[in-house]
């Protein structure tokens, strides 16, 4: 058994985490001890509950190890233990840092400023569109953008950060070899490209619910600063925040309308310290120590005519109905359809749902 | 002594000839009937020998047989009481008409009337492309068979009334039909202000006779919508009005002055209820709903077979049931009409209101296919009705007779135009036909391809923007397809359903 082979066994021990693998690292000395440890010592040890001694135990079969390391590296599934050089600093800091990272494409930049965005994922129009601006806006200064690859903000949030040809990483629940949720199968494949998907769960791992918390931590440790985009009160997103904060990291948070259930756990960050996040300014100012920062350029003036001007002026981020627009100006159906038509074909407006339409890309 | 006289029998909506054949010769006194008859056929014996009786003939005590030929045909109905009774009545008096060249139908009860049957338009209308010239039924039938067929439609309440008319040739009193041309009062457009996009979406699916979807949250005004569009329907013409009536005739309804049809059978309707057949070969809602609208009210809660059976009548305009004794072919040129919400609590995509996950929401509208979304050309997105809606403040919206004035002159100019294809409408023109009549210009071309990238439109979807924006063009009176049709085909082109998914990621 090579030293990397006993990483990838240690790590793949179900029911043996971060903390139990460290503490066991740390009574019997190294790796090639734990492996060769006596059954009788392994069943009197305090550190392991008796399904983890049964679990280590069961663990320890050299063939199917192998055979396991040899698949992994066939699917071109890159590793990093923490002893090596390359194991991103950034998750020193945890009490609990994983042993082992394993990830396809690359890891986040060491030296790079690196951005957590985490939201909702049944979002509504308006986050997406924020995650979308928000993402290209880092992006574009040249921040790397962290997510969970989930539904909702954290798809938008990468999406917005590779459609303006950014680096972006997903930290995934599961396995790096899954793609969960399928719907997002072809992010999955141009973040492999253009950034990386990482785990610290051995491939094959399904996406159980207990592995997102553990994914949480880790998304809350690489970034510099988090950015909570749309959460409700009792969000999963908050959690990550709550993790964020004990490791010292900045909270932003974008405002949403008062009476708006999706944005109460953003206004209740605000209202507990959170630094409010209008425009991605905002957040760019925190990154000022970073000197290879780029600031955007602001957006160009708008040019409308009169009845586009109507049809916008209708608009804003809340998705409106066609018929909404007819009844708030004094267009016909046929006018209205086609100022909305020029609109969207120069990316001013977006059509949010079949029929909905709302203001895009514009702060 | 042998006797006989014409009848038939109805198949679906097909007719056959069927030669009643009656023998009365010495033996001992029995009546036997041979000829494949159905179990109401066999039942016939009964009644016509007492209503025989009861009409004042009296039957001989002699052996009586009668035969329904062709023999290997089933005979079912009740339609040959009144053609066995004929063949008897010959035997037994003196009648001097053969009835040769008619066709005699009808039901007797005990008392000699003469009850009508179904499907009477359909054998008249059979018997008069044969060459026969008369018809002998009930006086109900001959009714409803005169405003159909040309040939002559003698009706009679009694079997005496039969017997006078074939032995002395004295017609009983027929009551001619009026038929008045009047609009039945149907609820009107201009109830609905506020909802113009609606009503122009309805306007072009009237207009081409596009299947069309209205998807939108509980009290938008899907199901009003759907009650108007009749308002704006032009008037059924002779041709429609001959089918409508054979349709209704054939199911046993009153087929005097036919409207056209709206249909909308609710989610517990049956395969065979929705599409047609059981023992009778009926026709099924598909059918009647031929030349009006079939709507079906909160899509997904039918169930996905019956979901399924729209697809080939939704397509070819008509339903073939193939069972074991030969397929049996019906009409159901239907325009499609289905409303549902957008997501399982209906108001998606208002997030303050939506609790919908998403995934909740994709299995729900994964529930209307592909394959059937793929058949609907119009798609109609819905806001929840504002209080102005509600309480009539925004006045009157144009009214439907003025929006049925621009469909008539749109369906004048597709009759022109579609003289000599086999297509009348739009909706139905074959793929192969849409470079012929659907042909853009060099601007239109480009922003058509600049829609097909923005959109990814599948070949389908592309061509069903271009029908629609032709019956638009057709509603502007313009001969050409312009870019402001196409603009608006677009803004209502029903895609597959996993757009909405690919939108929310």
């Amino acid at each position: 058994m090579t030293k990397r082979e006993l990483w990838f066994w240690l790590s793949g021990i179900p029911g043996i985490g971060a903390m139990t693998a460290r503490a066991l690292l740390k009574e019997y000395g190294s790796l090639e001890e734990l492996w060769k440890l006596k059954t009788e010592i392994v069943e009197e040890s305090g550190l392991m509950n008796l399904r983890q001694k049964n679990a280590f135990l069961y663990s320890r079969e050299k063939d199917a190890i192998k055979r396991r390391f040899d698949e992994m590296t066939r699917l071109r599934i890159e590793m990093v233990t923490c002893e090596e050089d390359i194991y991103p600093s950034r998750l020193k800091i945890l009490y609990d840092a994983p042993i082992v990272i394993y990830y396809k494409g690359k890891l986040p930049d060491e030296d790079t400023p690196t951005i957590s965005m985490v939201g909702a994922r049944d979002c509504s129009g308006y986050g997406r569109e924020v995650a979308l601006h928000f993402a290209a806006s880092f992006a574009d200064a040249g921040i790397q953008v962290i997510s969970g690859l989930a539904r909702g903000i954290d798809g938008f949030s990468h999406q917005g950060a590779l459609e303006a040809n950014g680096r972006t990483f997903g930290v995934l629940g599961c396995g790096v070899d899954q793609c969960y949720p399928r719907q997002n199968l072809d992010l999955y494949l141009e973040m492999m490209e253009k950034g990386g998907v990482l785990s610290e769960m051995i491939p094959q791992t399904k996406p159980l619910p207990a592995n997102f918390p553990m994914r949480n931590r880790i998304i809350a440790a690489l970034g510099d600063a988090i950015l909570v985009v749309e959460a409700r009160e009792e969000s999963g997103s908050l959690i990550t925040v709550d993790q964020g904060l004990e490791l010292g990291k900045d909270i932003y948070a974008i405002p949403g309308r008062i009476m708006d259930p999706l944005s109460a756990g953003c206004h209740h960050l605000i209202r507990n310290g959170a630094i409010l996040a209008q425009s991605p300014a905002d957040v760019l100012a925190g990154f000022e120590h970073y000197e290879q920062l780029t600031l955007p350029l602001s957006g160009g003036k708008l040019v409308l005519d009169s009845k586009e001007e109507k049809v916008y002026a209708c608009l804003d981020l809340v998705p409106k109905n066609t018929q909404f627009i007819v009844n708030e100006t004094d267009l016909t159906p046929q006018e209205v359809m086609e100022c909305l038509d020029r609109l969207e074909f120069r990316g001013q407006v977006r059509e949010a749902s079949r029929g909905y339409y709302m203001k895009a890309g514009l702060f | 002594m042998y006797n006989k006289v014409q009848s038939a029998v109805l198949h679906g909506m097909e007719v056959h000839l069927v030669e009643v054949q009656a023998d009365i010769s010495e033996g001992l006194p029995v009546f036997d009937m041979v000829g494949l008859p159905g179990s109401e056929v066999k039942e016939s014996r009964e009644r016509v020998r007492t209503a025989l009786r009861n009409s004042g003939f009296r039957i001989p005590p002699k052996r009586i047989t009668v035969n329904l030929s062709p023999a290997d045909l089933k005979k079912e109905g009740t339609a040959f009481d009144l053609p066995i009774a004929a063949a008897i009545l010959r035997g037994i008096t003196n009648i001097p008409d053969a009835f040769e060249n008619g066709i005699i139908i009808g039901e007797v009860g005990l008392d000699g009337s003469v009850i009508p049957v179904r499907g009477a338009i359909s054998i008249a209308k059979h018997a008069q492309a044969l060459g026969y010239c008369r018809i002998l039924c009930a006086k109900e039938n001959a009714e409803e068979c005169r405003n159909t067929a040309k040939l002559s439609c003698i009706g009679v309440s009694s079997l005496k009334e039969m017997a006078a008319y074939l032995q002395e040739g004295t017609l009983p009193p027929q009551e001619s039909c009026i038929t008045e041309e009047t609009m039945p009062s149907l609820p009107d457009f201009s109830d609905l202000a506020g909802l113009e996009v609606a009503k122009r979406a309805a306007e072009i699916a009237v207009a081409g006779r596009h299947h069309f979807l209205m998807v939108g949250p509980p009290g938008a005004g899907k199901t009003m919508i759907a009650k108007r569009m009749m308002s704006i329907f032009p008037a059924l013409n002779d041709e429609e009005r001959n089918l409508q009536a054979e349709l209704l005739s054939i199911m046993g309804l009153p087929a005097l002055s036919p409207d056209r049809p709206f249909r909308s059978p609710d989610a517990s309707v049956t395969a065979a209820a929705f599409l047609g057949g059981g023992q009778k070969m009926l026709p099924g809602e598909m059918v009647l709903a031929n030349d009006g609208i079939l709507f079906l009210d909160e899509l997904p809660s039918y169930p996905s077979r019956i979901l399924d059976l729209l697809r080939i009548p939704m397509e070819e305009g008509k339903v073939i049931l193939t069972r074991k004794n030969g397929a049996y072919e019906f009409p159901a040129d239907f325009m499609f009409v289905g409303a549902m919400n957008p997501c399982p609590c209906g108001f998606y995509p208002d997030m303050q209101r939506c609790k919908c996950t998403p995934d909740q929401r994709i299995r729900y509208r994964r529930r209307v296919d592909g394959p059937l979304l793929d058949r609907i050309d119009l798609y109609l997105s819905l806001q929840p009705m504002d209080y102005e809606g509600i309480s009539g403040g925004r006045g009157c919206g144009e009214n439907s007779e003025t929006i049925r004035g621009r469909v008539t002159q749109a369906w004048e100019r597709q009759q022109n135009r579609y003289e000599k294809e086999k297509f009348h409408f739009n909706a139905r023109m074959p793929a192969e036909k849409i470079p012929v009549y659907c042909a853009l210009g060099r601007t239109e071309q480009s922003l058509m391809e600049r829609y097909y990238k923005r959109y990814r439109l599948s070949a389908r979807a592309y061509h069903k923007v271009l029908k629609v924006a032709r019956t638009i063009a057709d509603l502007d009176g313009s001969d050409q397809i312009r870019s402001a049709h196409l603009t608006e085909a677009i803004h209502l082109r029903c895609d597959d359903p996993e757009a909405e998914g690919r939108l929310k990621r």
